[in-house]
């Protein structure tokens, strides 16, 4: 994919084959979809992207990205925390693993998959 | 039940208990009878034995205070709320409306919740949302939607439509929403209540389930702007534990700001095509009604906000991707009944993810799309370049301006089932409030008006960023405007 194309037209839109985009990223993003969802998904990331395209007419050039509002407030920010790990104590631990599907006594239950 | 009158803001209440009127105990019992009944499918879990407890302590903090109510300590003395149910209350559970976290119990409190918890506040329950916050009717609840209390045929926008429903509706005395697009005002215009969206990082996250966090943030919703104000008074502040949040004092209550020589932008970009003449007109009224109390109405520009709704859809679902991949089945949430006999690791994940709902999928593939190898500089980087020219635009614009003033939205409520099968076109809804969330400026919403039908009307102001009590100043002064005071 062509990293300075300014015009629409020549640039290749990855909404050209958009089940195949859906496939990969569902693999990528682990998630299993139905023949039905693949279907409507395909239609529906098809229209969004190619409404997310006209970001491209843009000229960013020489523009810093903006990823979070925290740095327009940086005199107002908090100082960076000490680098330091906390223990849990063995209460806090069982409760975070009572919220685990499967808790064992200090370990995650996941069925063998090999 | 008592025949006296339901005390509907925080200072009728507190009158209530000064005059014994009311105990902190009834008023609790009276919102649990209405939880239990549910009428508006607006609360996903009651904490029934929670809330008569802290009502309990209440009353005896009340009688050993000789009936005052001790405000200075307990500034939300009794104030029977609604939590959102992406925000963490220990020992409740915490479904973010999704089957994933069905059965979830949360470890611990978030900041806000503990504020308001020690500032008196009773946690009644938690309130239906669209899954994990991603929606704008309410449609996406696992559990399902909310009713609009006054038109149930109708939406309670979203995401935070359990919050504006419960409220509006009289089951609560005060909610928390979150807002990353508009999840707090777009629901409170639809319900006409106040809905206030505190600038990126004064109210902290610690606790809040991160849909977005980069533009995600906590507020009030409430029948009166006090109301509002003075949950933020408490929930607002420094938190070490979200290192987003800002060194700021908490919020304080201003004054009211006079409206005489107020300047107050009308972004060109917001006052033109695709409103609805019923919007239109309410728009028309209050910008009448400000100019004849001595308020300058300005005409700005903000010329890159057109492209807000495209920078916020490429932003919030790569961040959401992001966040969402902890949900795996293994540490916490639920696991598919399918994963016992997955063949792989990779299969077994999979499974557990089909418990996410069809909106949270959408979101999670977009949002990995434009995160991938290949299109993150395209999509990614670009949407966040974009981004940086809108928070400028605004920063430029507010030079020159007290604050700004636009529709929460380009319609009132519309019907349940409208827009679900066009995820773009509900997406389009939240042209006017996302901008405020990528700029991470303050923004409300304040009911104005009724239209033909009766349906709620919202207009939003907007502040520069960190000066939320100059935006809460003016408000006030709008509010009284609208109830026919002089300013």
């Amino acid at each position: 994919m062509s990293t300075k194309s300014t015009s629409r037209s020549d640039q290749p839109t990855p909404a050209a084959d958009t089940r195949a985009l859906v496939l990969r990223m569902a693999h990528l993003s682990r998630l299993s979809l139905s023949e039905q969802e693949l279907e409507s998904f395909s239609g529906q990331v098809g229209s969004i992207l190619a409404y997310i395209e006209q970001l491209k007419v843009l000229d960013v050039a020489g523009v810093e990205p903006l990823l979070s509002p925290s740095s327009l407030m940086s005199e107002h920010a908090q100082a960076p925390r000490e680098d330091r790990s906390i223990r849990p104590d063995a209460e806090a631990t069982s409760r975070l693993l009572a919220c685990a599907p499967d808790p064992r006594t200090d370990s995650f239950g996941v069925p063998p998959v090999l | 039940m008592s025949n006296l009158t339901l005390p509907l803001d925080i200072t009728s209440l507190h009158r209530a208990f000064e005059a014994g009127e009311w105990t902190p105990g009834a008023i609790t019992r009276y919102y649990l009878d209405k939880i239990r009944a549910n009428r508006l499918n607006a609360w996903l879990n009651v904490s029934e034995e929670r809330a008569l407890e802290q009502a309990a302590r209440a009353e005896r903090i009340l009688s050993d205070s000789g009936g005052k109510v001790p405000l200075a300590r307990f500034p939300l003395f009794g104030v029977p709320m609604g939590i959102k149910d992406n925000l963490a209350v220990q020992g409740e559970k915490l479904t973010c409306a999704s089957r994933m976290l069905a059965e979830y119990i949360a470890p611990y409190s978030a900041t806000v919740v503990e504020r308001l918890e020690s500032a008196g506040a009773i946690t009644l329950g938690k309130l239906n949302l669209d899954e994990f916050a991603m929606g704008g009717s309410n449609e996406n609840s696992a559990f399902g939607r909310s009713l609009h209390p006054t038109h149930p045929e109708r939406v309670t926008g979203g995401s935070s439509g359990g919050s504006a429903a419960a409220v509006a509706g009289g089951e609560c005395l005060a909610a928390l929403g979150s807002d990353t697009g508009g999840s707090i005002r777009l629901p409170a215009s639809y319900c006409g209540i106040f809905g206030i969206k505190p600038t990126y990082g004064r109210v902290s996250r610690y606790g809040l389930v991160a849909f977005a966090s980069s533009l995600d943030q906590v507020g009030p919703m409430t029948r009166t702007l006090e109301d509002g104000t003075r949950i933020l008074q408490v929930i607002s502040g420094v938190d070490p534990r979200d290192a987003t949040s800002l060194v700021m004092p908490a919020i304080t209550r201003p004054q009211a700001s006079p409206l005489q020589g107020l300047r107050v932008g009308i972004p060109a970009e917001f006052d033109g095509e695709g409103l609805s003449s019923d919007v239109r007109s309410s728009f028309q009224d209050l910008k009448e009604r400000l100019t004849r109390a001595g308020a300058t109405l300005i005409p700005c520009s903000l010329p890159h906000i057109t492209h807000s709704i495209a920078v916020y859809y490429v932003l919030a679902m790569a961040e959401a991707s992001s966040n969402l991949s902890r949900f795996d089945g293994v540490r916490f949430g639920n696991r598919a009944a399918t994963a016992a006999g997955a063949e792989s690791l990779e299969k077994f994940y999979a499974e557990n993810r089909s418990l996410f709902g069809a909106e949270v999928k959408r979101r999670i593939l977009l949002g990995t799309f434009s995160l991938s190898s290949g299109y993150a500089d395209e999509y990614f980087l670009r949407a966040a370049k974009v981004r940086a020219l809108i928070a400028r635009d605004f920063d430029h614009a507010f030079q020159n301006l007290d604050c700004m003033l636009s529709p929460v939205s380009a319609t009132a409520a519309f019907r349940a089932g409208e827009k679900s099968s066009a995820p773009l076109q509900m997406y389009l809804n939240d042209l006017y409030t996302v901008p405020a969330n990528l700029a991470g400026i303050p923004a409300l919403s304040l009911p104005w008006s009724r239209d033909s039908d009766l349906l709620p009307i919202g207009m939003q102001f907007m502040g520069p960023r960190g000066c939320d009590e100059k935006l809460l100043g003016i408000a006030r002064s709008v509010e009284k405007l609208r109830n026919g005071g002089a300013s």
